[in-house]
């Protein structure tokens, strides 16, 4: 079965973005040799990358000029988009899934082995939370309190118990937590 | 003088469920994390908390700290008598808070409560955060973090994992 694996930069006090959106300046302070390894092993895992329209369009904008590693693998790699007004989505590689994203990523577990990751997406991934989708929630925390911005989890989510699989400090001063579903 | 915070949160930022409860907290309490929780307080000469966690401690069976406290509130004006030798009350501002314990010679200065941390937050006046994520979301409840006007800069000093899951996080205001 594949995974489901939501995959974020997150602030000290929860936020995935800042005011504005894509304003991701605080992403320069741990950026590094790192996270752009940890990266290039998330696309090599991944048989396909999901999202929701807004980060796509960002994503799609950055990356389509963008050079390196990381580069190659995001432009080639398999793309869903999950949109109802999306109309033509130019991004290498994609599909474009216009209705019942849960259903879309329950059929795509059974098809795959690999790993699917979720980056920013808010939207989308507060759909998967509250289906119980993610079978893994992957956060590097920054060590900056922004003071406002988009959280990353809403508040209207049930609780649950999840279990840590690593939790690993990287030299920039992120920490690398991964959780999977809990018992 | 240091201003030092040890809190635990959910992984999604919260320090307790709607209408404060810590049950979800519980069942991660064991040694290895009471002992890490001892030695920090070691190092502590004073603690500084609010009317909400003031009204919990009550409720123990037993007053939990040995350092003078200080309670910052503006309704409440005495402690109840059995507590007057161990609690201060105070009726001031963060910095004001911080200058009369600085003056009294006081070293690390714990302080404790949502809505003081984040008054504390708000004036810049934490020194030290010790955050232990709970493998747990939450989803409704009481924010560690409220909204600030400024960027606090922090930088990571170190992460210890307990064996429980729990992942402690150290970090030291960065202000350069």
């Amino acid at each position: 079965m594949g995974k489901l694996i939501m995959w974020n930069l997150v602030t000290l006090d929860g936020y995935f973005e800042g005011a504005k959106s894509w304003d991701l300046a605080w992403h320069q302070d741990v950026w590094g040799e790192e996270l752009e390894q940890l990266s290039i092993q998330q696309l090599r895992s991944a048989d396909r990358l999901l999202f929701g329209r807004v980060t796509y369009e960002g994503m799609a904008a950055y990356w389509q000029t963008a050079q390196g590693e990381v580069a190659d693998l995001i432009n080639t790699i398999p793309k869903i988009v999950f949109s109802r007004t999306l109309e033509r989505p130019d991004w290498a590689n994609t599909t474009l899934v216009k209705e019942d994203a849960a259903g879309a990523v329950r059929e795509l577990k059974k098809q795959s082995d690999r790993d699917m990751f979720v980056f920013g997406s808010a939207n989308l991934s507060e759909t998967f939370m509250n289906d119980d989708l993610f079978d893994e929630y992957r956060l590097a925390i920054t060590s900056v309190v922004l003071g406002i911005g988009r959280p990353l989890f809403s508040t209207t989510l049930s609780r649950r118990t999840l279990k840590l699989l690593e939790a690993r400090p990287l030299t920039t001063g992120c920490v690398i937590l991964r959780y999977g579903k809990g018992q | 003088m240091r201003v030092l915070v040890y809190v635990g949160t959910s992984l999604d930022g919260l320090i307790a469920g709607k209408g404060g409860d810590i049950d979800w907290l519980l069942p991660f309490q064991n040694e290895e994390v009471g002992e890490s929780y001892k030695n920090f307080m070691s190092s502590i000469d004073a603690v500084v908390i609010g009317k909400g966690t003031f009204d919990t401690l009550l409720s123990f069976p037993a007053w939990p700290y040995e350092q003078k406290v200080f309670l910052l509130s503006s309704s409440v004006s005495q402690p109840p008598k059995h507590l007057s030798e161990k609690v201060t009350v105070l009726s001031m501002k963060p910095r004001e808070v911080l200058k009369h314990l600085s003056d009294k010679g006081f070293l690390n200065v714990y302080v404790d409560g949502g809505k003081v941390i984040q008054g504390f937050l708000k004036e810049d006046c934490i020194d030290e955060l010790n955050i232990t994520k709970v493998p747990v979301i939450l989803g409704s409840g009481v924010p560690l973090f409220g909204a600030l006007d400024n960027v606090l800069q922090f930088d990571h000093i170190e992460t210890s994992v307990f064996s429980n899951g729990l992942v402690k996080s150290r970090y030291k205001r960065n202000r350069t």
